[in-house]
């Protein structure tokens, strides 16, 4: 039965359009698959030994897992923004003679073995072999990795589950809340708390029966959940999602623009595919952040720093703009054929994204704290951001004719476009010419200079604005017939 | 008026449209009727410059669509649900058509409220998307978009299919009322050749991207077209 299934799924697979363009980036993924997991391998086992040696004479083991409860929040987290529901044409099955528990199963199994899923077990692996090897006991290290993957998997089904009912969600926020305030009262230590929760297993075994028993317990509540919805209207169909409102009609001041700035919001609040990658652009902003706190003590304009201040705040920029048009593909149609000049259209995305850049700037204010300097520069790549990046990011759009569904929710690893030249070349673009231009105004006049020339460049580019704007439309008019044929085009 | 010269359409070697010469003046109501793959969406999508033809051209009122925009002007369509946006509440989709062609708020709303009969209470302030809407309601939801602005051209593809008998029979009103109108051209193309002998003047039989028959709808034009569908006729 499961091989029936498999089956219509590598026909669907390989009779869909861009079978070609879709194996390449399979290709591509799985060697960055392989990569990113040997890493983890050595990860495990450099976990294991990197902390032995700093270290030295204490139980790094006992150390481990007094931090554990952080790397199931980090796993949580990924699991939620990374991990992806399986998607699956149920409709065709239901009234044919399969079991449903096997097509139940089936998606479970799909849900449970994803990349993401893979590579913690990959590491859990690693690490466990890594203590074997040094002599702890196998039997016992077996039932603790045992009990972590199984609360893994737990996890990461209750990632699922959040997904599918707010009652979870509202469940799981109540326990943070109480976690919190026990942590602050001064009840709880939270990595004594993380020791004793899984240590345990290690020193007592038969705890991981809890485990086991949870895992269970998650396992059935998700297959009961399913089977009761298995229906047209179902989860595995999607649910309809809560209808928003949204007042937006001090838009309305910028004429036709509104028209679309409107519908882009709304377009990015009402779907699921856009809103994460709204959200997404919030990771930009603290991972630069992060990344100035660990470089701005050598304060010296390294690399790292330069770039993470390119980072925070073009997040949105990037991760949005790297699908126009593709976002309105589902109704390209009708805009072709409105009274619609491609000029406007452009230029309302180039609105959309560069308010993001402005928002992100105002976010980035307390970026002060590194100094001044930090600040200064973040400013001026922001400027640098809507002056330059921007067109940038639009003519890339030019090479992106990939269809894409609002409303399912990819994850970042499935995600993956033919690869295209044009469109790699001004991705890179983007990223180095800043830099260049930093470091190479910066070697000749300091520091000042540098973010004066980067400053100054972005202004031109606002300043030539509707030349740029003007000549990106005649492109996308030139592309026209191309992009509408391969938007209609199911993936 | 739309005019088409020399229109040829192909994929490959195979010619899937081709319409030497072809007039439909101003202020008539066009019907379009033929089997499944005889070209009639493709004819709609050329019209509205969405695939490029492979030779000849169509002229809006003059004007090349190929060439020029400005076309846009006066015409609009409801071909399918790629003509919908999902995420959006119909009232917020007719005014952002309304407002794409230079409507007032005021006077969408206004022009809406004349749809009341046909919406039947289930899409205006229902607060349902309409992607979440029913097929049929889409298609009303579609239909009323296309009126929106006062085009001078409309062209509606397969616009009773999907529709229950009541709607059918309000749209059905609805189109004949507009195609009165002497400013508007109305085109429809339709399976249903009750009712398209019914709304429209002429009727152009298409088979195989060519014309097979271009008459002035008259009592005996439905049993006309009934003959040339009969198995026999369409094989031969």
């Amino acid at each position: 039965m499961y091989r029936f299934l498999i089956n219509l799924e590598v026909k669907e697979f390989f009779r869909s359009k861009r079978v070609g363009k879709r194996l390449i980036g399979k290709i591509a993924l799985l060697i960055g698959f392989l990569y990113i997991a040997l890493m983890v391998v050595i990860g495990g086992f450099g976990l294991h030994y990197g902390l032995k040696e700093t270290m030295s004479g204490a139980d790094v083991f006992h150390f481990v897992n007094y931090y554990l409860i952080y790397y199931f929040g980090i796993l949580f987290v990924l699991f939620y923004l990374m991990g992806s529901s399986p998607s699956m044409r149920i409709k065709p099955l239901m009234i044919l003679p399969v079991k449903k528990r096997y097509i139940i199963s089936y998606f479970m199994m799909k849900l449970i073995f994803q990349f993401i899923t893979l590579l913690a077990f990959l590491f859990l692996f690693s690490y466990s072999s890594a203590l074997i090897s040094d002599g702890y006991n196998t039997l016992k290290v077996l039932f603790w990795a045992i009990a972590i993957i199984s609360f893994s998997v737990s996890l990461l089904l209750t990632g699922f589950l959040m997904e599918k009912s707010n009652k979870i969600v509202f469940l799981i926020l109540v326990a943070l809340l109480v976690v919190f305030i026990l942590k602050k009262t001064g009840v709880i230590n939270i990595p004594e708390l993380s020791s004793q929760l899984f240590y345990i297993v290690y020193q007592k075994p038969e705890w991981l029966l809890v485990y086991l028993a949870i895992l269970m317990g998650i396992l059935k509540y998700t297959y009961d959940i399913l089977k009761n919805s298995f229906y047209v209207d179902g989860v595995l169909q999607g649910k309809k999602e809560n209808v928003q409102e949204l007042q937006l009609q001090w838009l309305d001041r910028f004429g036709t623009l509104s028209t679309f700035l409107k519908n882009d919001i709304r377009m990015i609040w009402r779907n699921k595919r856009p809103r994460k990658t709204f959200f997404w652009s919030f990771y930009f902003l603290f991972y630069g952040a992060y990344l100035i706190n660990s470089y701005v003590k050598h304060s010296d304009f390294n690399f790292s720093l330069v770039l993470a201040t390119m980072f925070v705040t073009s997040g949105f920029l990037f991760s949005f703009g790297n699908y126009v048009p593709s976002w309105d593909s589902e109704y390209y149609r009708l805009f072709m054929s409105q009274d619609i000049k491609y000029r406007e259209y452009i230029e309302s995305k180039w609105w959309l994204m560069n308010s993001s850049v402005l928002m992100f700037s105002i976010l980035s204010i307390p970026l002060i704290y590194f100094g001044i300097d930090v600040l200064l520069l973040v400013l001026a790549m922001a400027v640098f951001n809507i002056g330059f990046n921007s067109y940038l990011v639009l003519m890339g759009g030019l090479f992106n004719d990939r269809p894409i569904k609002l409303g399912e929710k990819t994850s970042r690893f499935q995600n993956t476009r033919g690869f295209n030249r044009n469109a790699f070349m001004l991705g890179m673009l983007r990223l180095v010419l800043p830099l260049l231009v930093f470091y190479g105004s910066m070697k000749i006049g300091g520091i000042n200079l540098g973010v004066g020339v980067l400053v100054i460049i972005g202004i031109i580019g606002i300043i030539v604005k509707s030349t740029v704007l003007d000549y990106i439309s005649r492109m996308y008019v030139k592309k026209k017939y191309a992009l509408l044929e391969s938007f209609a085009k199911e993936e | 008026m739309i005019e088409f010269k020399n229109l040829i359409k192909k994929y490959g070697e195979n010619t899937v449209l081709n319409i030497p010469e072809l007039i439909i003046p101003k202020g008539q109501s066009f019907g379009l009727v033929g089997n499944n793959g005889a070209g009639k969406t493709t004819m709609f999508n050329l019209i509205l410059d969405l695939i490029s033809p492979t030779k000849g051209y169509v002229m809006i009122n003059g004007v090349r669509v190929d060439k020029s925009e400005d076309w846009k002007y006066s015409t609009s369509a409801y071909l399918d649900e790629s003509f919908l946006i999902g995420y959006l509440f119909p009232e917020e989709y007719f005014l952002m058509l309304g407002s794409l062609r230079g409507w007032q708020k005021q006077d969408v709303v206004d022009f809406i409220k004349d749809f009341n009969e046909l919406f039947n209470g289930e899409i205006i302030g229902v607060k349902k998307y309409i992607r979440d809407l029913s097929k049929g309601n889409q298609k009303k939801v579609g239909v009323v978009g296309a009126l929106i602005g006062d085009p001078e051209f409309i062209l509606l593809d397969e616009p009773f299919a999907n529709l229950d008998p009541t709607t059918q029979i309000r749209l059905k009103k609805l189109l004949r009322k507009t195609v009165q109108d002497d400013q508007k051209t109305v085109l429809i193309s339709s399976h249903n050749l009750n009712h398209i002998t019914e709304v429209t003047e002429r009727i152009v039989v298409l088979d195989k991207g060519n014309m097979e028959m271009d008459i002035v709808t008259n009592e005996k034009t439905l049993k006309e077209l009934e003959d040339f569908f009969t198995v026999e006729n369409i094989e031969r």
